[in-house]
């Protein structure tokens, strides 16, 4: 067997094993919503802190994200895969927060000032990559997150931001220039 | 957007293609995370348990409306067959009477007339008995009728109603021979 056969097979294993959490967290059982928080706590977590670009704001939120999914676990039809109504379920989270009278407005903040050493930013650098994304404007970065990194069309931002698709398609190609100015 | 442009940004996008999909949070928040759901589910358990006394209360009410509800219903429909029963009871009295002085009367006149109808035109005593065996025969007719359907109006105003044409006929009689 192949290597990619046998990873083709463990991938449909979890994948069965995470509908088999699905199924028995639905029914009420915490220790399957425990396996899910194991399985997707990196993944959220790593969208919580792209989206909104601050360690603590990303735990608190992705805390919620999971507390809601548990909560709206019941309305899980199937229809996609858990993972992306997760996802969907948590970018939505973040925007709520941003749109929230507490908080920061989404069109409110602009670019941070970088630190005086920001020259030293590199392309070939993680870290530099993910600074530099999270000094993009809020809105421009949300965008940005939500369509290069985890693969969302437009219209499906569109509608989780409620903004128009043509303002979506701005939001994206100014903050891909604002990334280009900075990074190369 | 130029060619170079492109280039650019596909550079930055390999960068980003190579961002790894999950990030290990500092913390682990399972626990923050149960501690909420379990408090959830307490304050729901507990809004269940306060929450079923107003509905049993509602429910009590709504049984005792209901009952109270049929109970007038069927107070009023016995109410209503009884005072149906009365009425009818009172009609049935006020016919008997009727039917008594009528009995009475005609005994009376029948009595009379047989003893005159020697002395009269045969043709008119024929036509008298004629007349008066039609009316008693639409007496009968009605009274079989008011057996079927006693509460029935129309046929009580009916019988009234023929009690008097019989009765003005023997008055008509009586006019035209004074002696009977």
């Amino acid at each position: 067997m192949s290597a990619n056969l046998i990873e083709l097979n463990a991938r449909r294993q979890l994948a069965t094993e995470v509908e088999e959490w699905v199924y028995e967290a639905q029914t009420g059982s915490l220790s399957a919503f425990e396996n899910l928080y194991r399985h997707f706590k990196g993944r959220i977590y790593a969208l919580c802190l792209r989206m909104c670009a601050n360690e603590a704001l990303a735990e608190e939120l992705m805390q919620e994200s999971f507390v809601q999914a548990w909560r709206k676990i019941g309305t899980f039809k199937g229809e996609s895969q858990f993972g992306t109504w997760l996802h969907r379920l948590s970018s939505n989270l973040v925007i709520s927060y941003f749109r929230s009278n507490k908080n920061r407005e989404l069109d409110g903040l602009e670019v941070p000032e970088l630190p005086s050493n920001d020259e030293s930013l590199q392309l070939g650098s993680r870290r530099d990559l993910e600074l530099a994304i999270a000094q993009l404007p809020v809105k421009a970065r949300m965008v940005l997150v939500m369509h290069d990194i985890e693969g969302m069309a437009h219209h499906e931002i569109a509608e989780v931001m409620s903004i128009s698709t043509g303002t979506c398609k701005a939001q994206l190609h100014r903050a891909r220039n604002l990334l280009k100015e900075r990074l190369l | 957007m130029s060619e170079r442009d492109d280039r650019d940004w596909s550079k930055i996008k390999q960068s980003i293609e190579r961002l790894p999909d999950s990030i290990e949070p500092p913390n682990d928040q399972w626990s923050a995370i149960r501690h909420r759901i379990e408090l959830d589910a307490s304050r729901l358990k507990s809004k269940s348990q306060q929450g079923w006394m107003p509905y049993a209360v509602a429910a009590s009410l709504l049984l005792a409306l209901v009952s109270t509800a049929i109970s007038w219903k069927s107070m009023s429909a016995y109410q209503a067959l009884q005072q149906q029963q009365i009425a009818l009871f009172e009609q049935q009295r006020s016919l008997q009477l009727m039917e008594d002085q009528h009995q009475l009367v005609k005994a009376r006149f029948l009595d009379d007339f047989e003893q005159q109808t020697e002395s009269m035109d045969p043709a008119v005593v024929a036509d008298v008995k004629n007349n008066l065996v039609i009316i008693e025969q639409a007496i009968a007719d009605i009274k079989r009728a008011l057996m079927q359907d006693p509460g029935n109006q129309r046929l009580n105003e009916l019988l009234a109603e023929t009690y008097s044409q019989e009765r003005q006929l023997i008055e008509q009689i009586k006019l035209s021979y004074p002696t009977i």
